[in-house]
């Protein structure tokens, strides 16, 4: 058991080595010029050996074997090492990204200082989403199995079907044509104020609400015949309180699982809900450095998305396994 | 065919599903006009008899979209499900029979997938390239759909590999290609099916917000989520543009997940697996 914990925290080492090189990659996997790709072809050959020189794409990517060239100085074989592995755009971007060197191609700015404020609505925005779910859904979910093949049950499950089939990008705009523009309750669109907050909170959370109801409808039936529920109501207690304090608490594992799972796609999953509204997050941010180009903007988001993405799961993976003591791991 | 018949539900996702064929396969037939025949002096008409879901910002009659659109959408679906299906299911099948380093390698990579959500992949994968198109996405969506399907395949073949049967195949002196064509992979099929039935809809509801995002569909293309895209724009003055294409996609992906619910309970009961959320 420990040494499973620990093989799963030790592997997620080589992930992040994966999840680096992997936006380090991003770069250089545009085909052609990436400075083409970035300042158009048009642009003044200054600005051009500039930029080049400023992403390091002077130098070669992962090897570099000029040192090694009959014309090179006769350096000593550390030192011709030492450049072959460091003089390289690889070890450059470590080199960038530990000195915090990462700037903006158009605005100048370091990126993580711009992404430290982007970063933290999209973590209140997954955070509500998660919030509205859970409270559909747990009582939702609890009642469908309590009652089992009765209207309410099947009326659960066919919304939640309903729910997961609803894309987002759809559900937006109609609860803005609805709410905002008819009713005219709600903002339609940016971060001003808790109200701003609520269309895009409703908007990424049904459709997790809807798994959740599935989820919970079968951890909870999982655990109804139990016989510590039949001594829970011989003990007198009221319905509510069966399910509440001891249904409920009993399924929860798979529960908890579902939700840290689906949190860490929540967070990616921001990206489409806050383009809708315009929420100042990190998925705008990316869309917009994909269509300004801005390269170096475009790796910090992938790098704080995934490396958060990456951290929820690993978490999610060990608190199962640490909840749940019948789990037999070799 | 007849157990999901039986079942309600299921059913009904046939009857959706069946919607979205007949649509695909008649569009020229059904359509009122071209989906890129457009006429500037209808630019955003209302509902009417002339078009029964109005007409977009370029005059285009939406039904017409519509109904060409279901062409895109089952294109996606049948090749990336296709692709990823086949491709990931023979790695799965092999990784788990043959077990040792293959087997190693393939999980690493299986986690290395797992560490970037799905729907940023196809992002940026899309985004790397200045040309919008159909293929690039689905190439994308194979990028990030084939993992799912190797991680079934090997780990139902972990447990298919110590059966009786294989073993007994084995002493008979049947090969491993043949082991695995005929005794592991029919066994196979149900699991597969129903998992690559729900991938339907997944694939589906990607292509949409790729386009939906501009990341997909080139603008003559009546792609259903670039639809929604050009109707955000037009909220306030024409919210049917917005409409009718969202129904679309809602039901196709309904559909598939209703048929991929009953099929799941038909043929492999124990299975606990549901619709996946993209997004």
């Amino acid at each position: 058991m420990k040494d499973y914990l620990l093989g799963r925290a030790l592997l997620t080492l080589p992930l992040l080595w994966v999840v680096f090189t992997a936006v380090f990659a991003l770069v250089n996997l545009i085909p052609g010029d990436p400075v083409d790709f970035m300042i158009g072809e048009n642009a003044a050959l200054e600005s051009r050996s500039q930029l080049r020189q400023q992403l390091h794409l002077d130098k070669p990517i992962l090897l570099n074997l000029k040192p090694w060239s009959a014309q090179a100085s006769k350096a000593g074989l550390t030192q011709r090492l030492r450049e072959t592995l460091l003089e390289t755009r690889y070890s450059y971007f470590f080199k960038d990204l530990a000195r915090g060197d990462l700037r903006s191609l158009h605005s100048r700015e370091p990126v993580f200082a711009r992404l430290q404020g982007k970063f933290v609505f999209t973590l209140l925005l997954a955070g509500s989403a998660l919030l509205v779910a859970m409270l559909i859904a747990i009582p939702l979910g609890t009642l469908a199995a309590w009652r089992q093949h009765s209207w309410l049950d099947s009326a659960s499950m066919l919304g939640a079907l309903v729910g997961i089939s609803m894309p987002n990008f759809w559900l937006g705009p109609l609860l803005i044509m609805l709410f905002s523009i008819e009713l005219g309750w709600l903002p339609v669109s940016g971060a001003r104020g808790p109200s701003s907050l609520v269309l895009p909170a409703i908007t990424l959370g049904l459709g997790m609400s809807a798994i959740l109801t599935r989820i919970t409808r079968a951890s909870v039936l999982d655990v109804l015949g139990e016989d510590y529920l039949r001594t829970a109501r011989s003990k007198g207690l009221s319905e509510l309180k069966v399910l509440a304090r001891h249904a409920l608490r009993c399924a929860m594992i798979p529960i908890i699982t579902i939700l840290g799972l689906q949190f860490g796609a929540l967070l990616a999953g921001s990206i489409i809900t806050e383009e809708i509204f315009a929420w100042p997050g990190l998925g705008r941010e990316l869309l917009q450095a994909i269509r300004s180009r801005d390269v170096p903007i475009l790796q910090g988001c992938v790098l704080l998305i995934s490396l958060s993405y990456l951290l929820v799961n690993t978490a999610t993976d060990l608190l199962y396994t640490h909840l749940n003591p019948r789990l037999q791991l070799k | 065919m007849r157990v999901i018949w039986r079942q309600p539900m299921a059913r009904f996702g046939l009857l959706l599903v069946s919607a979205l064929l007949a649509a695909a396969a008649l569009a020229p037939l059904l359509a009122p006009m071209s989906p890129n025949q457009c006429m500037l002096s209808s630019e955003l008409a209302a509902i009417s008899t002339a078009h029964p879901f109005g007409a977009d910002p370029s005059g285009c009659d939406i039904l017409s979209r519509v109904l060409y659109g279901a062409r895109i959408s089952l294109k996606v679906g049948v090749l990336v499900v296709g692709i990823s299906c086949g491709f990931g299911v023979t790695l799965g099948m092999l990784s788990g029979y043959f077990g040792g380093a293959l087997d190693r390698v393939l999980m690493f990579i299986l986690e290395c997938f797992q560490a970037f959500p799905g729907i940023l992949l196809a992002i940026l994968i899309t985004a790397l390239f200045e040309q919008r198109s159909i293929n690039l996405v689905i190439v994308a969506l194979c990028i990030t759909g084939w993992n799912s399907y190797a991680r079934l395949a090997r780990g139902q073949t972990l447990t298919l590999r110590e059966q009786e049967y294989v073993t007994a195949a084995r002493a008979l002196g049947m090969g491993p290609i043949r082991i695995l064509t005929r005794e592991i992979a029919p066994n196979l099929l149900s699991p597969v099916l129903v998992q690559a039935t729900f991938g339907m809809a997944t694939a589906i509801l990607a292509e949409a917000g790729l386009s939906f995002l501009g990341l997909g569909a080139p603008p003559e293309v009546p792609s259903w989520g670039a639809m929604l895209n050009e109707g955000r724009h037009y909220m306030l003055v024409a919210p049917h543009i917005s409409v009718f294409p969202g129904l679309a996609i809602m039901l196709v992906v309904l559909g598939f997940n209703f048929l991929g619910d009953g099929l799941r309970d038909a043929l492999d009961p124990k299975n606990q697996a549901g619709p996946a959320q993209t997004r």
